[in-house]
């Protein structure tokens, strides 16, 4: 297109605005009220996600731990951890700092005197980049719980059967020094009675020989068996239920405003298109003239464009301007007439919600105008 | 010799209604088996009772509406068969004026001229060169600045004569130019017609005035029930209708 047609129908879009002053105000009006509710949904929307942003930094994993595992195996655990997706951060609390925590937090000194013997488990604190990355989260780490201590028990057992083979052997050794001697005895004693006491003597050995693998036997039993208190991963915490909720919440408000959204622009685009459809009957004369001179339908369809164009930009524009000033004023009240609000969540700064709803506002608003005029405007074409 | 022929048929048959029928979509027949051939520089009447098919003669011309059967060949190009988007460019090639004048009531006597090259995207030069040329050919240059409400039938009818013959087509086609002035009036716009047509436009008049067609003694064409009647040279609105 030459810069004069473009200067051309540019002019004849705002005269035709300007002519049409009721029908433009009209229209203006209707975009301006739709865009008007996007706005607020838009608002509404983005500050309940803020505030679930804000909760959900707040929710956090924490997992303690017993006393067994040793620094390396809990070094070791914290790099699988960190290989999961979602996670943001794992920060080791050692007893140390766990001591430093609880000082802290309850303001007793005297707790210092536990610093040699501290009670206080060490522990993980894992944040999350998302609500909803929760639940498979803890699922992760309860698995990681059992094969942790699946893994610990494996390498404390071969200590262990190591520590009984031994211990089994040295038994046997001294149960055959004790068979060797009362074999010697009974040599040594010619007598009924001697005999008999050896008797006695050798079944006494192999009794002993019998307690020491029966003791040794059992200890080895009950490494694997559940009564053996083992402590790797002690407790996990988390707020399962919480966030769940807060996740479902999340996704509805999402939806609800999206749907919110799209029905208000598709009834928007109806009423606009009703509005230049009247403007194009009152012009329709004009148009079959612009026709019969040999106007193209480009030629013909652009001022309308250009009309609606100016409709939906202007009628987007005005709404976000009053609610960006309003929004900013309401914001002030509330803190100022509730200062509780303050202590638990903060509304979204009207500069960082306008950043975002203005180019969409106007957007959807030079949308709706062009979509409206050049469906109202098609009818007109074929003369 | 046969191109020759061709050549010399095309160079001077401007218009030619070939074998053409119109039945519209409710069964009413526009026009039958017409034939007719309008060379460069003619001057026609086409006249006829209302329902002749005068005025689907005139519409196939324009394009607004297409014949059922049979071809329109306009300037060597066969009009049945444009596109959509060639439409316009065609259209460019014909000036159109009603019975109705069809002015924009809220463009001035200037604006509604220029606006006919402004849609031809004519450099702004040209228009403010052109306009006033042309306005004072039909008599107007005094009147550039009112509005279409202010003129009487007859200056609204030379302002649509205006609008035109601005991006001097080579054909000119006039619906009942006349039928909305009082005889004096008509007349006027007559003799402009005839002005406009010694300048070497062909010129297609529909009318019913009947007084007009006989004093100026040109070609007329009679259509009576979508079929040519009568065509003589030099002939009047005569007795058989």
């Amino acid at each position: 297109m030459k810069f004069r047609t473009f200067q051309f129908h540019l002019e004849q879009g705002i005269r035709g605005l300007l002519k049409n002053g009721i029908m433009s105000l009209a229209s203006i009006g209707i975009v301006g009220a739709c865009i008007f509710i996007v706005i607020i949904s838009l608002c509404v929307a983005f500050n309940i996600d803020s505030i679930l942003q804000q909760i959900e930094n707040n929710i956090g994993i924490e997992i303690f731990f017993g006393n067994e595992p040793t620094e390396e195996q809990i070094a070791g655990l914290e790099e699988d951890i960190k290989q999961q997706p979602h996670v943001v951060e794992v920060t080791y609390n050692s007893y140390d700092d766990a001591l430093d925590r609880a000082k802290e937090k309850l303001n007793m000194e005297s707790l210092e005197s536990l610093r040699d013997d501290n009670p206080l488990p060490r522990s993980f604190y894992i944040s999350l980049d998302s609500i909803k990355a929760q639940k498979s989260f803890i699922e992760y780490l309860e698995g990681l719980q059992i094969s942790f201590e699946q893994k610990f028990l494996a390498e404390k057992q071969a200590a262990d059967e190591q520590a009984a083979k031994e211990a089994a052997q040295e038994a046997e050794k001294e149960a055959a020094t004790q068979t060797t001697e009362a074999v010697q005895a009974e040599t040594a004693a010619e007598g009924a009675t001697a005999a008999v006491q050896a008797d006695i003597s050798v079944e006494k050995a192999s009794e002993q020989v019998q307690e020491v693998t029966t003791q040794d036997v059992n200890a080895g039993l009950s490494i694997g068996d559940s009564g053996y208190t083992f402590r790797g991963i002690e407790k996990i915490m988390h707020a399962q239920g919480a966030t769940s909720t807060l996740a479902a919440l999340d996704t509805v408000v999402r939806i609800v405003s999206l749907i919110l959204v799209i029905l208000l622009c598709v009834v928007s685009v109806g009423i606009i298109m009703n509005t230049i459809k009247l403007t194009v009957f009152i012009r329709k004369n004009e148009i079959s003239i612009m026709k019969y001179v040999g106007a193209t339908d480009w030629f013909i369809r652009w001022p309308f464009i250009i009309e609606g164009l100016l409709i939906g930009i202007i009628g987007a524009a005005l709404p976000c301007i009053i609610s960006w000033y309003s929004y900013d004023k309401m914001v002030d009240v509330i803190y100022d007439k509730a200062p509780i609000v303050k202590t638990l969540f903060r509304f979204v700064a009207g500069g960082d919600i306008f950043a975002a709803v203005v180019p969409i506002c106007l957007l959807i608003g030079a949308m709706l105008g062009v979509l409206g005029s050049a469906n109202a405007i098609r009818k007109y074409l074929n003369v | 010799m046969e191109v020759l022929v061709l050549l010399y048929e095309r160079k001077i048959k401007l218009i030619t209604i070939d074998n053409v029928t119109k039945i519209y979509e409710n069964g009413a027949i526009g026009v039958k088996e017409m034939n007719l051939h309008i060379e460069k520089g003619e001057f026609v009447f086409v006249v006829g009772t209302s329902g002749s098919g005068k005025s689907t003669f005139m519409r196939m011309l324009l394009k607004e509406v297409d014949p059922t059967t049979g071809s329109i060949i306009v300037d060597g190009q066969d009009i049945t068969t444009l596109k959509r988007r060639e439409i316009p460019l065609f259209r460019r090639k014909i000036g159109v004026v009603f019975q109705d004048f069809r002015l924009l009531p809220s463009k001035t006597v200037y604006e509604n001229v220029a606006f006919a090259m402004q849609v031809v995207e004519a450099p702004p030069k040209l228009i403010r060169r052109t306009v006033p040329q042309v306005l004072s050919m039909v008599g107007l240059h005094k009147k550039a600045k009112a509005y279409p409400n202010q003129l009487s039938g007859g200056e609204q009818q030379r302002v649509a004569l205006a609008r035109a013959i601005i991006n001097k087509p080579p054909i000119l086609l006039a619906d009942e130019p006349t039928g909305n002035l009082d005889p004096d009036t008509a007349w006027e716009i007559m003799e402009l017609l005839e002005d406009i047509n010694m300048r070497g436009t062909t010129l297609v008049v529909a009318t019913h005035a009947k007084d007009i067609v006989d004093r100026m003694q040109k070609r007329v064409v009679t259509i009576k029930k979508g079929v040519v009647q009568r065509d003589v040279q030099e002939g009047g609105y005569s007795d058989e209708i």
